[in-house]
């Protein structure tokens, strides 16, 4: 790996679409073939249209660079497709077509994704197995990786440490734990999984938004100390412009699939998400 | 004020939940009032005792739950009346708000039908009459059109959703309205479009409305009087006005200082820390004999460690708090 520190892109995404084909059940499959049978009719719309009908464009061409230790922010409408991004580039979904790179190496096919993007979800608690205690939810995205060495290697104490969490959590369950801990053991989940000597991406999607205002703050806190120690690249996907306003370096806006506006932080914190 | 203008005193409640041989007092002394026409505020952290609070004055709490104190409701006393006297208030002059619209919306009655069920609790009135009252108080939340009359919950949007519960709220004409986060789980812009929604609401019913809440920014658009809870108990409380831009109680002003518009003042624009209220809650079953936030407190005192503040006056303000008022 080279210097950190020099302005290298992190992550290169080009052309990326997504699309779903919608599945429909049998009472709506019996209206599109009266659609189809008005159409053949009227002749007015082809059959390129008609396939139209069952297909759903999340992401439309998505292109994205983004500098190595920086913020970007991506706000939009709900729909505008800032989730199927992120789960694109986080490896949990395939991409329709595109390229995404991380630094020199492709991160499709998805398989290797895992070691240098990672995702915080949307509700930190809820993404967590209560049945599991504290030191099983941390080494599990290392077992699912089967990457044994690491997860000998990897100290339950120092990842606990490393959110601000007290070693001694390592054997309650995490049904037992707070909020604010739930949150702090959902990003010590996400760095557990990456390569932790090269760079990486965190993806904060709307992870921060349905905080309590005292733990959304720690939480700040504690991203931004672990942005300066490990030079993290952090993409969050957020609906609150003051919150991206305070957390980005840049900020990118959505809508129905590609990003339709990019600017750095200092002009834009008047204006709306839904451009 | 005279005793005639209140429509919700309520004095000294406590609510214990018993655990086996734990104790966790929720809800310690509560002592408040609600006057006809105001929107008060329930301010605090989850795990504060706000739900509990508003679920204690319907009466919906488990029997694990021990209640202590009193609350009057029009002559009623809540903690002491039968279901049946209960069931003629809950939804018809006492409404509640859920938190979550998709669990508490049924998944397969069109939402007129559940608009309509909660008329036909409280009324004789035939099912005709109940379905246009519904519709009528649906189209007074903003969902005017048939196909949204008829339509299964999940077909409709979070804020329309919502606009649901508002309507099922409404539609008896309550006299109070309780709404536990009704913005929770929707976008800043639906959000404000749902605050403004039940502001004019309860001011065309002439309703008083408690809105609970953990984000103060919220309460600054719609409340007259703002309370703040931690730890079961009501820290400050005063008018909206002053408890949010002058806040007196060391937990208030952390609460506010952890908004983000307010944090980056007097800071360097490349520092993105906040001012963040260390630690979290204590444990309901292992409160500490003083303060409850004197763990957490930047300005305790020595005095905070051994006693409980008691509520005391400073301005228009009440607080219990030691910084304004040492114990004799």
């Amino acid at each position: 790996m080279d210097s950190l520190n020099s302005p290298r892109r992190a992550l290169a995404v080009h052309g990326l679409t997504k699309t779903y084909h919608a599945q429909r059940s049998w009472l709506s499959l019996k209206r599109i073939e009266f659609n189809w049978s008005l159409c053949a009719r009227s002749k007015k719309i082809d059959s390129a249209r008609m396939s139209y009908l069952s297909v759903v464009h999340a992401l439309r061409g998505v292109d994205l660079e983004l500098p190595a230790g920086k913020t970007l922010a991506i706000v939009g409408p709900s729909g505008s497709g800032k989730s199927t991004l992120a789960r694109c580039i986080a490896g949990l979904l395939q991409p329709t077509s595109g390229e995404i790179w991380f630094g020199d190496q492709s991160l499709l096919p998805a398989r290797a994704a895992h070691r240098y993007v990672q995702l915080v979800f949307q509700d930190p608690g809820a993404s967590l197995n209560p049945r599991f205690t504290v030191a099983d939810a941390l080494l599990e995205p290392l077992r699912a990786a089967q990457s044994s060495t690491r997860s000998s290697c990897f100290s339950v104490a120092e990842g606990l440490q490393q959110v601000g969490l007290p070693a001694a959590l390592a054997n309650r369950l995490t049904s037992q734990l707070s909020g604010g801990q739930k949150a702090r053991l959902a990003v010590a989940r996400a760095l557990a999984a990456l390569d932790p000597d090269g760079p990486a991406i965190l993806i904060l999607d709307e992870s921060l938004g349905s905080m309590d205002l005292c733990v959304r703050a720690q939480m700040i806190n504690l991203l931004v100390d672990l942005q300066d120690q490990r030079a993290l690249t952090y993409i969050l996907i957020s609906h609150d412009v003051s919150l991206a306003a305070h957390m980005a370096d840049e900020i990118a806006v959505m809508a129905e699939g590609i990003i339709v506006k990019r600017e750095p932080r200092v002009s834009w914190t008047g204006i709306s998400p839904h451009v | 004020m005279s005793e005639s203008e209140i429509l919700l005193r309520v004095d000294d409640l406590s609510v214990t939940y018993r655990a086996g041989e734990t104790y966790l007092p929720v809800a310690r002394n509560l002592s408040f009032a609600i006057h006809p026409g105001e929107v008060v505020g329930l301010l605090g952290e989850s795990g504060s005792g706000k739900t509990t609070t508003a679920l204690a004055l319907l009466r919906l709490l488990p029997k694990s739950a021990a209640l202590k104190g009193r609350a009057r409701f029009r002559g009623v006393e809540l903690m002491e009346a039968s279901e049946a006297t209960l069931q003629k208030i809950r939804g018809a002059q006492i409404s509640f708000v859920p938190q979550e619209p998709l669990l508490s919306l049924n998944p397969v009655i069109r939402v007129i039908h559940q608009v309509s069920a909660v008329v036909r609790a409280h009324t004789r009135l035939t099912g005709r009459q109940c379905r246009d009252k519904a519709g009528a108080a649906l189209e007074q939340v903003g969902l005017a059109s048939e196909r949204l009359h008829r339509s299964y919950p999940h077909q409709l949007s979070g804020g329309q959703r919502q606009r649901v519960l508002i309507a099922q709220a409404i539609v008896s004409r309550p006299s109070l309205v309780i709404a536990d986060e009704p913005t929770g789980s929707l976008d800043r812009e639906s959000e404000q479009a749902i605050l403004a929604l039940l502001r004019s609401l309860v001011d065309q019913l002439g309703a008083s409305l408690l809105l609970i809440t953990h984000d103060p920014s919220i309460l600054a658009a719609v409340a007259d009087r703002v309370m703040v809870m931690y730890a079961g108990r009501i820290v400050e409380s005063g008018p909206q006005a002053e408890v949010l831009e002058a806040p007196l109680h060391p937990y208030t002003r952390g609460l506010l200082e952890c908004l983000l518009d307010t944090a980056q003042a007097g800071r360097t624009p490349d520092d993105r820390h906040v001012r963040a209220i260390e630690g979290s809650l204590p444990d309901f079953s292992s409160l500490p004999p003083g303060c409850a936030f004197e763990p957490r407190c930047q300005d305790r005192l020595p005095c905070c460690r051994e006693a409980d503040p008691v509520t005391v006056l400073s301005g228009a303000q009440q607080i219990a708090c030691f910084l304004y008022g040492l114990p004799q």
